[in-house]
């Protein structure tokens, strides 16, 4: 064979091998790229059913460890306010690594992680060379964190995502700098919506709860952190309403059980509408009482005040009430009311989620008797209620009584309201 | 949705076998886990990671077997893999795992001159 034979047979045969070598690239890189898009859908699908942040990023840090081929991995979410770790999860990092990073993380490096958009420990075009965040690199060095990408969850929440070297040796790329931005904003995503739906159950399961005791607007007001709730037990002066319906037994044995149910129902809203109107509470219903407090949960200037004026409304709403029965069901209802202030132990048990509002001590039995004692259309108060009302209350003093279960004469002030 | 996936051991010889049929993920990979250190707590040195032909792994579970690798060496067992598809085959490659554990076509070809 001539020489330039050889040559072209020799230049076809590296042609060949180029073109199969090419060839081969392109399929690996075709599969990369496909495992990549894989990856991603997957993460969506896995992550956006998951409902805690730990398990989110747990199975986030798992899937970029996968990714990557790495075998040390840590993600952490940061809360800016409290500048303390909210969630950590790691895998691989040993424990001095691990040590050192939470240390710097709490010791406020972490703002200067959050602030640079990639870091490259070991690209010598990295991003720290361009910043000057030498410091930061050690750091990351230091902990054997070769790549570390931030991530933001909301404007209190912030992330960071940290990757040890990778198994295959390669060193990381602008293409898996991009592919990692992606995922953490996928996981950022999924974190920041699990916690709205949290919220939002968290929410509605308060609303729920104050419903029973506080109104509409009121526990909005709660939610939206307008008004602070005070929980947990306490002694406090409050102001006691409580009322009773004076004929009840009567009505009890002349109406029917459904008509009893619309009546006590229709009653209970009036009056309960009343009380959310000058900002008490609604404590209990004890058959066809009710009990109310004033100065509670809501911080008031003056509960006597609002507790008697409340009084005065319910008195003047019944014969509203009255007239509506009596057209349709031909009877009418009384009701008497009694009204003590007083040293209380104020116990809002539980969380907010689920409360239970207590309302102890001798005032609450005092406010009993007086409603016990007052007359059909009566608003009775105590002389620890008249103390706090003002000069325009009309009032009358009556006779001293004796109070069941109490020793000595108690003071007895009607209030006129008509 | 990924389906769960089970596990099951036997043994061929001094070979562990992992029999692994279904999905494994993130969320499934930790009884992968789990499975491998019964059998490496039960003495085992020479593991093969028998694969269902419908099995399916995702890069979570790819964590996991990253996990087992690496703990492998250090407990120095030898691990051998087959089952899954030649696209996974190209991906333990492109994540290093082929250097932890070797790829083999067929159980009959893994289990030859293990």
């Amino acid at each position: 064979m001539k020489i330039n034979e050889i040559v072209k047979q020799q230049t076809a045969d590296i042609t060949k091998e180029t073109h199969l070598k090419s060839s081969e690239h392109s399929q690996m890189e075709l599969e990369r790229r496909m495992f990549h898009l894989k990856t991603l859908y997957d993460l969506s699908q896995e992550i956006g059913v998951l409902k805690k942040t730990e398990e989110i990023m747990k199975n986030l840090l798992m899937m970029i460890i996968g990714t990557f081929g790495t075998l040390r991995g840590i993600v952490v979410l940061v809360d800016l306010g409290k500048g303390s770790i909210e969630e950590i999860f790691q895998r691989g990092m040993g424990k001095n690594s691990f040590g050192i990073l939470v240390k710097a993380i709490e010791s406020g490096h972490f703002k200067e992680l959050e602030e640079i958009t990639c870091i490259h420990v070991l690209d010598e075009k990295n991003d720290i060379q361009q910043n000057k965040k030498k410091d930061l690199a050690d750091l990351l060095n230091s902990c054997k964190i070769k790549i570390w990408i931030p991530f933001k969850v909301n404007e209190k929440l912030r992330g960071g995502i940290g990757l040890g070297d990778k198994l295959s040796g390669d060193p990381y790329t602008m293409d898996d700098q991009e592919l990692l931005c992606t995922l953490s904003v996928q996981g950022a995503v999924a974190i920041e919506n699990s916690r709205l739906v949290e919220q939002m159950k968290k929410e509605e399961i308060v609303r729920t709860n104050l419903s029973r005791y506080l109104s509409p607007h009121t526990v909005e007001q709660v939610i939206k952190r307008d008004i602070e709730l005070k929980l947990g037990g306490d002694r406090k002066v409050v102001t006691i309403l409580f009322s009773d319906i004076r004929n009840f037994t009567k009505i009890t044995e002349t109406s029917r059980p459904d008509q009893l149910i619309q009546i006590l129902n229709e009653y209970f809203t009036a009056m309960a509408t009343t009380i959310f109107e000058y900002r008490g509470s609604l404590d209990k219903y004890i058959g066809d009482a009710l009990v109310a407090v004033f100065g509670s949960l809501i911080p008031l200037e003056n509960s006597a005040q609002n507790a008697v004026q409340t009084a005065i409304r319910m008195m003047k709403y019944m014969p509203q009430l009255n007239e509506r029965w009596m057209n349709r069901y031909g009877f009418h209802m009384d009701i008497g009311i009694g009204i003590n202030t007083g040293e209380v132990f104020l116990g809002n048990i539980g969380s907010p989620e689920r409360m239970e509002f207590a309302v102890i001590g001798d005032p609450v039995n005092v406010a009993a008797r007086f409603s016990g004692l007052a007359r059909p259309g009566q608003i009775l108060v105590t002389r620890e209620t008249l103390t706090y009302l003002g000069t325009e209350t009309k009032y009358s003093e009556l006779p001293r009584t004796q109070i069941k279960g109490k020793s000595g004469k108690f003071e007895l002030f009607e209030i006129h309201y008509l | 949705m990924n389906r769960d996936i089970e596990i099951s051991v036997s043994k061929n010889n001094d070979v562990s076998i992992l029999n692994i049929k279904g999905d494994v993920t993130a969320v499934t990979g930790e009884k992968l886990e789990d499975a491998y250190e019964k059998i490496s707590a039960e003495g085992a040195k020479k593991i093969l990671l028998l694969f269902d032909k419908e099995s399916y792994i995702n890069s979570g579970g790819i964590a996991f077997l990253i996990s087992v690798a690496s703990e492998s060496k250090k407990r120095e067992q030898s691990i051998r893999l087959t089952g899954l598809s030649e696209h996974f085959q190209k991906i333990f490659h492109m994540v290093g795992l082929t250097k932890y554990m070797s790829l083999f076509p067929s159980e009959e070809s893994a289990l030859d001159g293990f």
